[in-house]
């Protein structure tokens, strides 16, 4: 297999929207969990369908897994280093998919944080 | 040509001559309200926010003698009730957001190696637009018909039925009026940021005080909406009986939720660019560069998305399901990571160093001890039962001063002492700095301290008074004392001010040796800001271009007209020159333009179309095409 330029790959829309990728993909997640799942807390109540709130978990999961996984992918193309105070694209690159690894870890755990009640508390009790 | 006929020319006094001509503000007093050059707006918006600052102090001040004693008469209640919703109005929105707006109009596109923002009118715009409104509210006070509802405004105490006159219908048609200002200077940041950077200043390389408008800027264009439709929505309840927040046909808890949507990013609006200040003051007074820029980087950005997923902790005594609010207790833990990263990689910055003790770096130590004991007391709130217990309480208005005067006061005021020089071109005086901090400090802590105590003892917030028997008569004596040693600490900053500036020692270019671009220019900064834009050859660019070469330069931007250098938004490589716009009195008729369609609603609702007509004209006389001057049109596309 060919190995990628970065330098170039960096440059190209393509590797910019993966680092933006890396770097968004989770806290949306994380957001639509949070507003999904807080507007579902009635609904679900009413119909018992508590697996749906699991269901928008392993979704939200997915999503900020998506994130995590072209984070990694853009640090690993840029040199799996942690980032330095360069001014070329490489550097700037290695910052960006480096702050979106963090992000998307931080995030899921954020997610897996606000499933944890669902396993626990019933919908319904006040 | 050689090198030094290269110097000659881009260092030519024409030149210089030309730049100052062209980026002036017109003198006198009609010229005033002409001006658009980023530094004397931003200094307009710190001079005022400062303002509105002693005013909602002396309001804070009338509440702790009215409280100094139990079953006091000093005030009426009414009147009490005015007093603390425009203590809330005036410390929320006319003071900690505007200036915190007006630092980063200041300072930002200084550190970015730029000559203005990107829009310069819009920038004007904001300004009136927010001293229009702030001297509204203050219009309706001494008119005795401000709110008397809290800053919040729920309904139904804040529907017509219940607040009848004219207070809410202020309340809700000015600050929806007022959040234009933030809005605009928020798109002008994100703007003035992403595409005004210095060649060279690649993402990687941004100052953390940049870093962090930026995420303050885009929480504003996010949290500034939902407010802005809640009020209008309110406006419209209270003048055409629409009932979207009547109990029953509409919902009042929609008017929290919009409300709170706004409200708890509002905190962070505030906090976040003191955390960059803190960052920035941290490098200079230690010498040496952040700990940790990455995670300091991520840690902002972490905190200015999960700041949106809080909002409901405010409302958990509202009866909803505890599996609603348990996503709210997760989100509002998870906040404590990203804070407390920030913590240490400033401890860590500091560790093994000899710091310069000077007052901006005591205010920021100031703000570690403070925020750390907000913060905790925000990790017990934001779980059901404890704040359950405390809702309503003294122990609230501890936690959010904690939070708000550590997290955002403490470091506005190292920040004031740390670039006052580059506002004024003097240093204010040390001596009178360390007085005013300690007694801020001390003050600040024997005032919001026992607060947690009393509230813990039961103390409702917004009670006029309360009954000698329930024993709280001692501390809130105490209290009102402390808090009396709260303002001497305030004050003495401001005699600072004003005397160090005409007796503060002359300041130069960098008196703190700093790293950022800021201080490569005059202080204070000529109306060009900076004769050559640098280039930027590292994160800590002051402290590189010491070392001995030649400061590398961008040539080809013209000095005949306000001419910038437009970059790109990750690398900051050159793109193109944008010509910018000169002074002009249309922001102005504009922002009193909008403010008669707003303002003229709370009375017909002819004054609506009444604005827009006015705003049209005013619009059509901003944008009204002038003709190039002969050097433009001779200048090849």
């Amino acid at each position: 297999m060919e190995k990628r330029d970065p330098l170039s790959y960096f440059m190209q829309h393509k590797g910019i929207a993966a680092l933006w990728g890396g770097v968004l993909l989770a806290p949306f997640a994380w957001a639509l969990q949070l507003g999904v799942g807080y507007a579902l807390v009635d609904r679900i109540c009413e119909s018992g369908h508590s697996f749906l709130h699991h269901l928008l978990a392993l979704v939200a999961l997915l999503i900020a897994a998506a994130g995590l996984y072209l984070a990694w992918h853009s640090w690993h193309i840029a040199g799996p280093q942690w980032p330095d105070s360069g001014g070329d694209p490489i550097s700037r690159s290695r910052f960006m998919a480096l702050g979106g690894l963090m992000l998307s870890v931080f995030f899921t755990v954020a997610i897996i944080a606000q499933w944890l009640p669902t396993l626990i508390l019933d919908p319904c009790s006040r | 040509m050689t090198q030094h006929e290269r110097t000659q020319v881009i260092d030519s006094s024409e030149e210089t001559r030309l730049l100052t001509e062209v980026w002036r503000s017109p003198p006198g007093f009609f010229g005033w309200f002409t001006h658009v050059n980023q530094t004397s707006i931003g200094k307009r918006f710190i001079i005022t926010g400062f303002v509105f600052f002693i005013l909602g102090g002396l309001l804070a001040a009338l509440m702790r003698i009215q409280l100094s004693a139990p079953e006091n008469n000093f005030l009426p209640p009414d009147l009490y009730n005015q007093i603390f919703t425009m203590h809330g109005i005036t410390m929320m929105f006319l003071f900690a957001v505007p200036i915190m707006e007006g630092f980063a109009i200041y300072i930002v596109p200084l550190m970015l190696g730029t000559r203005d923002m990107s829009f310069p009118r819009l920038n004007a715009f904001g300004y009136y637009v927010y001293l229009i409104a702030g001297v509204a509210m203050y219009l309706a006070l001494f008119l005795n018909m401000a709110p008397a509802v809290g800053w919040f405004a729920y309904p139904p105490l804040a529907d017509a039925k219940y607040s009848p006159g004219m207070g809410v219908d202020f309340y809700a048609t000015v600050v929806t009026f007022m959040e234009i200002s933030a809005l605009v200077a928020a798109v002008e940041l994100i703007a003035t940021i992403f595409k005004q950077r210095a060649p060279g200043m690649s993402l990687n390389r941004m100052p953390l005080f940049v870093w962090a408008v930026l995420v303050m800027s885009f929480m504003i264009v996010f949290a500034m909406p939902p407010l802005m439709v809640g009020s209008v929505m309110l406006a419209l309840d209270r003048t055409v009986g629409t009932h979207f927040f009547v109990p029953g046909t509409g919902d009042p808890l929609l008017w929290q939720h919009l409300f709170w949507f706004f409200g708890h990013p509002e905190v962070y609006i505030i906090l976040i660019p003191a955390l960059g200040m803190i960052s920035d003051i941290i490098t200079t007074f230690t010498q040496r560069p952040v700990f940790g820029y990455t995670a300091l980087v991520l840690s902002l950005v972490a905190i200015g998305f999960v700041g949106f997923g809080l909002w409901v902790h405010h409302m958990y005594t509202t009866g909803m399901p505890h599996l609603a609010s348990n996503f709210f207790t997760a989100a509002s833990s998870m906040v404590a990571i990203p804070s407390g990263v920030q913590i240490f990689c400033w401890l860590a910055t500091l560790w093994g160093t000899r710091p310069r003790f000077a007052t901006p770096l005591l205010y920021v130590l100031g703000f570690f001890f403070i925020f750390v004991i907000g913060g905790l007391s925000g990790v017990m709130v934001a779980s059901v039962p404890f704040d359950t217990q405390v809702h309503d309480t003294y122990f609230l208005v501890a936690h959010f001063h904690y939070v708000l005067i550590g997290g955002g006061v403490f470091p506005l005021f190292g920040g004031l002492y740390y670039w006052y020089p580059k506002l004024t071109g003097r240093l204010m005086s040390e001596t009178l700095g360390k007085v005013s901090f300690w007694l801020t400090f001390i003050g600040f802590n024997l005032t919001f301290f026992p607060m947690h105590y009393l509230g813990l003892q039961g103390m409702p917030r917004r009670v006029y008074t309360y009954f000698e028997p329930l024993g709280w008569g001692d501390i809130n004596l105490f209290v009102s004392l402390s808090a009396g040693v709260l303002a001497l600490g305030f004050l003495s900053s401001f005699i600072n001010i004003f005397w160090s500036l005409k007796r503060g020692e002359p300041a130069g270019d960098n008196p703190w040796h700093a790293d950022s671009l800021e201080w490569g220019c005059p202080s204070p900064p000529p109306a060009y800001n900076f004769r050559h834009i640098p280039v930027v050859i590292d994160r800590h660019p002051l402290w590189e271009y010491q070392e001995g070469q030649d400061i590398p330069v961008v040539t080809g931007i013209r000095s005949d007209r306000r001419e910038l250098l437009v970059t790109s938004l990750l690398d900051a490589h050159p793109q193109y020159r944008s010509v910018m716009p000169g002074p002009s009195v249309w922001p102005l008729l504009l922002a009193v333009a909008v403010g008669i369609g707003f303002g003229g609603f709370m009375f017909h609702n002819i004054f609506p179309v009444v604005g827009f007509v006015l705003s049209f004209i005013a619009l059509a006389g901003w944008f009204w095409p002038r003709e190039l001057t002969k050097e433009a049109r001779e200048e090849p596309s």
